[in-house]
């Protein structure tokens, strides 16, 4: 419809996306092609033979394979366990909801190497379910033990991106108009059958855009795989890092990136298609218009169930990691959590445990203002416009998500080496590489917000004599500062969670708090196995509070994140 | 054939229907009439079997509805928002409800032609509905509810986005739509010009309650309370005293109507019509004219009187006074309307 021009010119997009296309040109396009250029054409002639023979390897077709099946079945679990979850936080309204909801955010920002001590906890030979065996039946049971399998990863893979689906999916859910659905219940349609025909089709966007950004994280999930996983699971991301890292082969590993890169890249383009050709327009309805108490009786007992499962997959782990970190050798107390505040050399850290979450936090401050500068310039150049250059912008935004960040983190250490970009040993490496994976959470907040935003509203201003950037300032910007700091949130979380690019470039004298778990976790003894757990604990609550914190200011309105 | 029996229900912990009874007997056409928020639309939600009552029984055509779900109960509900199915076509829309029930494609696609005829909009079947005006959008969300012949069909404010035009026309081709099908159809709306213009039969439902149930006529001529009586539009409404057959009102003495015993005394609410209102220059109710307002056939004045509500006076266009200028009364029998009811509510207008 005419109605529907963009209210955004084509040079304005242009010039709006200059910064954010500049930052990735420089801190991501040209490292990572530094590497790959070192890889493909190591004396300055291309050898595209060598980079053709590496794909036609068998074991890369295995690999590959092997990263598609784990990608696509971990999504598939991630979809059935994360809609019925989702739809209960869309759909209704029970006693502790914000806080469970923001308490499903903290699993996917806890680093990996907290998250595989919690599952090699619940899924090892000293598992509950192997610990009540034993004792109902004798110490010859045999045991169950996950670990060291496909399914230990598929299981980590859920818990990390539950929220996802949680997020973006039960954001658009929310505000579907419930009528809808009623209206075909009255026709004759049972519940399943409403769901099929009705809420389904109206929500498929939403659970493409979710479903292929977990399929991204799956399929260059790294940590999970390596500790969880076992010595024959080798996925693309992991089969990078050891060419890279262990055999030194860095032909082999650019042919890959170049291979995992390309997939990424299509993948993304696809379902930025099927998004747009999916969508239908619909009245969507506020949050609080959709959400009701459940009714008695079965609708009652669905979603307690629903939540129970919810709840335990969950936050079992967490749970897990609070107990350890109360751990004392006589019984419980909170020796880790004072051990935080002293610098001990057998913890190998430059400085006592707390100086980590003051380093964290200032990062991820400096993270927060850099991603979310250009994040919003993006997301502006993205929703406002239709076509290519939105999608491509997007994509482009996307891709750090799906490059290895080995191969980033080690441009990073090639490339910015020269004056005036010497980096190497700057305090800023940290937050532009969190930026870089932070960008695309702070703009798919905020491109929802604005193709939302009616252009009535606008029109309405301009009649009451407000001029088009007067009606903008009045219309469009609170909308978007409520997508805007929805993104920073994330942004800051992404930033207090990253662990691989940040132990790649981290200095020594300033650490993350991942870092210093992965330091401790590494060290001897249980006190140091303690002080790593109290430590996760502190970036849980974190994590938690500021996902609160943004929750109570941004109120309603339709939000992916 | 709809039977609703001490009907209770309850919407976030405040109770929104409070023991409603109610008989509709088949091809009945059914107003509810009430204020927003007076417990309309939980009313047809509960009926439809989208809300659960919290107490009392609901049952079509001897069969008790509880446990019966929604998809089942074969009855039709047309919302105030239509609710159509974006991602559908109006054919779609419309024939939806017929493969729910299994009805065989060439079946479905012969009635939605023959219903999209019926409610005026032939040919549509392949428009999408972002694409409708409201009065079509209106038209379809019809035909859709139309489409599965249901026992019973509850429309839920279905003028409600209209535009004047079609409000006023819209209500006889309902009519002429039930009446051929031979529908039964409860109606709601907050309109009672549209209400009383549509049913057979008309309640009122405030705050959860039923407060008042007749013919159009009926509630017209007899409203049973105060409120029902204000809520039909009426005004010069005020409490007054039944005294040896006579009234004492805050306008001054009047007669009491015929039919009341004379032997009856007590408070009671008094209701004198506008059109029942004469302009005398000897007349017993005095006062001065506050305001007139020309309405084409005839002219409202506000009549404002000492220590009185205001009176609203449908007079004839003649010779009337003017604005501020003094004037005298006389009601006409006919027009004086005593309600058995001792009246709680403020004066005015």
């Amino acid at each position: 419809m005419d109605r529907h021009r963009p209210a955004l010119t084509r040079p304005w997009a242009l010039l709006l996306a200059v910064p954010p296309l500049a930052f990735l040109g420089l801190f991501f396009l040209w490292p990572v092609a530094n590497i790959l250029a070192l890889g493909v054409a190591p004396d300055g002639q291309l050898a595209l033979g060598g980079v053709i023979e590496t794909w036609t390897e068998p074991f890369v077709l295995d690999t590959v394979l092997f990263t598609l099946t784990l990608a696509g079945v971990s999504t598939a679990l991630t979809l059935l366990l994360g809609l019925p979850a989702a739809w209960v936080f869309a759909r209704f309204d029970f006693p502790g909801k914000r806080v469970a909801r923001a308490l499903t955010v903290v699993p996917f920002v806890l680093p990996t190497v907290v998250v595989g001590s919690a599952f090699l906890a619940l899924l090892g030979p000293r598992s509950p379910i192997n610990v009540v065996a034993e004792v109902l039946f004798g110490a010859d049971v045999p045991q169950v033990r996950l670990d060291g399998s496909v399914g230990a990863i598929l299981v980590a893979h859920v818990f990390y991106n539950m929220a996802v689906i949680i997020r973006l999916v039960g954001g658009m859910w929310a505000h579907i108009d419930p009528h809808t659905e009623d209206a075909a219940r009255m026709l004759g349609a049972s519940p399943w059958r409403t769901f099929r025909e009705v809420t389904w089709p109206l929500l498929r966007p939403a659970v493409i855009s979710a479903a292929s950004i977990v399929f991204l994280f799956t399929v260059t999930s790294f940590g999970v795989v390596l500790l969880l996983g076992g010595p024959r699971d080798t996925t693309l991301e992991v089969e990078i890092y050891r060419q890279t890292a262990i055999l030194l082969d860095l032909p082999t590993a650019a042919a890959l990136t170049i291979l995992q890169m390309a997939g990424v890249l299509a993948l993304l383009l696809a379902s930025a298609r099927a998004q747009e050709g999916l969508a239908v327009q619909q009245r969507l309805r506020a949050s609080a218009e959709t959400v009701r108490r459940p009714r008695p009786g079965r609708e009652r007992v669905v979603v307690a169930a629903i939540l129970v499962v919810t709840v335990v997959f969950m936050f079992t782990p967490l749970a897990v990691l609070v107990e350890r970190s109360l751990a004392a050798p006589d019984g419980y107390g909170l020796a880790a959590y004072a051990s935080l505040l002293e610098a001990d050399p057998r913890m190998r850290l430059s400085a006592a445990p707390w100086q980590s979450v003051v380093d964290s936090l200032t990062f991820a401050a400096a993270t927060t203002l850099i991603a979310g500068t250009l994040g919003l310039l993006a997301a502006v150049a993205v929703g406002y416009r239709r076509g290519w250059l939105s999608r491509g912008l997007d994509a482009l935004i996307m891709l750090p998500l799906g490059t290895s960040a080995i191969i980033v983190g080690l441009g990073f250490l090639v490339t910015l080496d020269t004056p005036p970009l010497d980096l190497r040993t700057s305090i800023l490496l940290i937050p532009i590489a969190h930026a870089l994976i932070a960008l695309p959470f702070v703009m798919r907040a905020v491109v929802p917000t604005i193709r939302s935003i009616d252009d009535r509203l606008r029109e309405a201003a301009a009649v009451l004599g407000a001029s088009p950037a007067r009606a903008w300032r009045e219309v469009d910007g609170p909308i978007i500062a409520r997508g805007a700091l929805v993104g920073a949130g994330f942004a800051f979380a992404v930033s207090l969670g990253e662990f691989g690019a940040t132990l790649f470039i981290a200095r020594p004298d300033s650490v993350t708090i991942p870092v210093a778990i992965y330091r401790l976790l590494g060290q001897p003894g249980a006190a140091n196995f303690a002080t790593a757990m109290a430590l996760a604990v502190v970036l849980m609550v974190l994590t938690a509070t500021a996902v609160l914190l943004l929750e109570r200011l941004r109120g309603g309105g339709p939000q992916p994140f | 054939m709809l039977r609703i029996e001490n009907l209770s229900a309850v919407y976030l912990d405040s109770e929104v229907l409070r023991g409603v009874n109610l008989d509709v007997p088949a091809g009945e056409l059914l107003c509810v009439l009430g204020p927003s928020g007076g417990g309309k639309s939980t009313l047809l939600r509960v009926i439809a079997g989208l809300e659960e009552p919290s107490r009392g029984a609901v049952s079509l055509e001897g069969r008790d509805l509880a446990g019966v779900p929604a998809h089942e109960r074969g009855v039709g509900l047309m919302f105030q928002d239509y609710a159509l199915f974006p991602h559908r076509d109006v054919s779609e829309n419309v024939s939806f409800g017929l493969r729910m029930h299994g009805e065989g494609s060439a079946a479905a696609r012969v009635r939605v032609t023959e219903l999209l005829a019926l409610v005026g909009l032939p040919g549509a079947e392949r428009r999408s509905v972002s694409q409708l005006s409201g009065g079509e959008q209106q038209r379809v969300a019809l035909a859709r509810a139309l489409a599965p012949r249901p026992r019973l069909l509850m429309l839920d404010e279905p003028m409600g986005s209209l535009d004047r035009a079609l409000r006023e026309r819209l209500p006889e081709e309902l009519r002429g739509i039930f009446a051929e099908l031979g529908l039964t159809v409860i109606y709601v709306t907050h309109d009672q010009d549209e209400a009383l213009a549509v049913a057979d039969r008309v309640v009122l439902l405030d705050r959860g309650r039923l407060v008042a149930d007749g013919t159009p006529e009926e509630l017209w001529t007899h409203p049973p309370t105060a409120w029902a009586a204000r809520f039909l539009g009426f005004r010069n409404i005020a409490p007054a005293t039944l005294v040896d057959g006579a009234l004492e009102t805050p306008w001054g003495r009047l007669p009491a109507a015929a039919g009341l015993s004379s032997t009856a005394s007590g408070p009671v609410t008094v209701m004198l019509r506008p059109a029942d209102l004469v302009a005398a220059a000897d007349g017993p109710i005095r006062g001065h004219v506050a305001a007139r307002r020309f309405r084409g056939d005839h002219v409202l004045l506000v009549v404002e009187v000492a220590d009185a509500p205001p009176l609203q006076v449908e007079a004839r266009a003649g010779d009337l006074p003017a604005v501020g200028e003094a004037i005298g009364l006389v009601a006409l029998p006919g027009g004086i309307h005593v309600i058995d009811e001792p009246s709680a509510l403020p004066s005015g207008t």
